[in-house]
């Protein structure tokens, strides 16, 4: 029983686990509970929120570093959101791009610090958003367009004979952008964050192994360090792509092509 | 996987929403038009 | 006439230019009109030296031609130097003089609150803190058409101040 070894799955860090709980027998069988993720996406709010609000330079009017990463984060997402929308009445989701972007940001980075937890390698979490966003834009379309909406999945100039198998795709298509939107931002976040996983428990046997083996575990090491610095990447480049397809979702249901 | 569990999935969900849509307030009522603040400030400054 | 040839006498040219601080087009206005002063007084002085009176007795006895000689002398003697009206022009130097006075103090009134203007401005910008120090908020308090201008552009939607990217460039980083 002593050279018992606990092998820990990859995927154990993504457990959901109840930190704190309040099981109250009021209105009905209500529970409430903190769980590692609420606790998580808590910090992750308050930190967006406090560096939103204290990194002004005071308010003044010549930027610090911090006041000129964060206009530079203002002007990314407004032209994201210009380009992708319409260069005058597409501001108005503006805020709404800006708040998305910076809250699957920081979830992504908070995720990168070793031993925290990665919120949005939940395909619950990154599917309840792009559903969401994906509805939304469809009820907008609905509301502006009426049933012409429904033009959205007739292409321009098809021939009569292909359209029902056309629309079909089209309409196929228009639903997995629901599931293609969260997918890809959790299958990434997940997939890094395995691999380093899988990577650094491989690296600590190597160089736990011997003397020899503990330089020889060097290389791998280097390896997982260039990949957080990858991972690093991905997180930021995952949240624009989240942003950018959420906009130019909006712009179909407005525009219908 | 446990979030597959209806109470977590809940709980998730609920947290998520409730963080995100606050935020959206608060960053759309005070936070993002003080950068248009800032920048209309700055037009102004640059054209005296 | 005595009078005013002494005053013209009494100017002093060369420092007339430097002591106003002349320059460019008046400067060279002012020599052009010395030039003509100048001029005009040695052409007086020249013709004032030569000879008036012309010896008519002595051509009499020496031409033959008397008709010649006695139509000349009565010519000569009929001859009236021409008597210009300068009171008129004086006149309107005079008017001339005062309509450039007149103005001359209104440039002057004006340079002075233009100079008000700018000692204020001044001192403005020495008792302001440097533009590092300078929030949004001062600037918004002596401009509060600013916080309307912004409420209006949130209201409407719109999250960019028009011409901002223009004058300060876009730092989007895509």
């Amino acid at each position: 029983m002593s050279n018992f070894i606990n092998v820990i799955s990859p995927l154990d860090q993504f457990e959901v686990r109840n930190l704190l709980s309040l099981d109250a027998p009021i209105l009905g069988n209500l529970s409430l509970s903190l769980t590692n993720i609420g606790l998580y996406l808590t910090i992750a709010g308050y930190l967006v929120f406090i560096i939103g609000l204290l990194s002004s330079n005071n308010n003044k009017i010549v930027p610090n570093a911090w006041s000129i990463s964060q206009e530079s984060i203002y002007a990314t997402v407004h032209s994201i959101v210009t380009g992708q929308i319409n260069e005058k009445n597409g501001q108005v989701y503006f805020p709404f791009m800006y708040v998305l972007f910076v809250f699957i940001l920081v979830n992504n980075l908070i995720g990168m610090v070793p031993y925290s937890f990665a919120a949005t390698s939940h395909f619950i979490l990154t599917f309840s958003l792009s559903f969401t966003v994906v509805l939304g834009a469809t009820i907008l379309g609905f509301s502006k367009h009426g049933l012409k909406f429904f033009s959205l999945f007739v292409p321009a100039g098809c021939p009569l004979a292909l359209l029902p198998l056309l629309v079909m795709i089209e309409f196929i298509s228009y639903l997995a952008r629901n599931v293609s939107l969260g997918l890809r931002l959790a299958a990434n976040i997940l997939s890094g964050h395995m691999l380093l996983n899988i990577l650094s428990g491989f690296t600590y046997n190597i160089m736990t192994s011997g003397f020899l083996f503990f330089f020889l575990g060097l290389f791998p090491l280097a390896f997982i360090i260039a990949f957080s610095g990858l991972e690093l990447g991905i997180a930021f480049i995952q949240a624009q792509v989240f942003v950018v397809l959420s906009c130019s979702y909006i712009k179909d249901g407005l525009d219908l092509h | 996987m446990p979030q597959l569990v209806p109470f977590f999935f809940v709980n998730q969900v609920v947290f998520a929403f409730a963080i995100f849509v606050m935020l959206i307030y608060v960053f759309s009522k005070y936070i993002l038009p003080r950068f248009v603040r800032l920048f209309a400030t700055r037009l102004f400054i640059s054209k005296l | 006439m005595a009078a005013t040839r002494s005053a013209a006498l009494k100017i002093d040219w060369a420092n007339l230019g430097t002591k106003l601080g002349l320059r460019g087009n008046t400067a060279a206005a002012l020599a052009n009109f010395k030039k003509r002063n100048d001029d005009a007084r040695r052409k007086v002085q020249v013709l004032s030296e030569q000879p008036q009176t012309v010896d008519f007795a002595h051509y009499r006895g020496l031409l033959k031609n008397q008709d010649v000689i006695a139509d000349i002398e009565k010519q000569f003697n009929a001859f009236q130097p021409k008597k210009y009206d300068v009171q008129r022009q004086i006149k309107a130097i005079e008017a001339f003089e005062a309509q450039a006075v007149k103005s001359a103090e209104e440039t002057k009134g004006k340079v002075d609150a233009e100079l008000r203007d700018l000692e204020k401005t001044l001192k403005n910008i020495e008792s302001a803190r440097p533009f590092e120090d300078l929030t949004v908020e001062e600037v918004v308090a002596a401009r509060p058409d600013i916080d309307k201008r912004v409420e209006q552009l949130v209201s409407k939607g719109r999250w960019q101040v028009p011409g901002y990217q223009e004058k300060f460039g876009n730092l989007s980083v895509l």
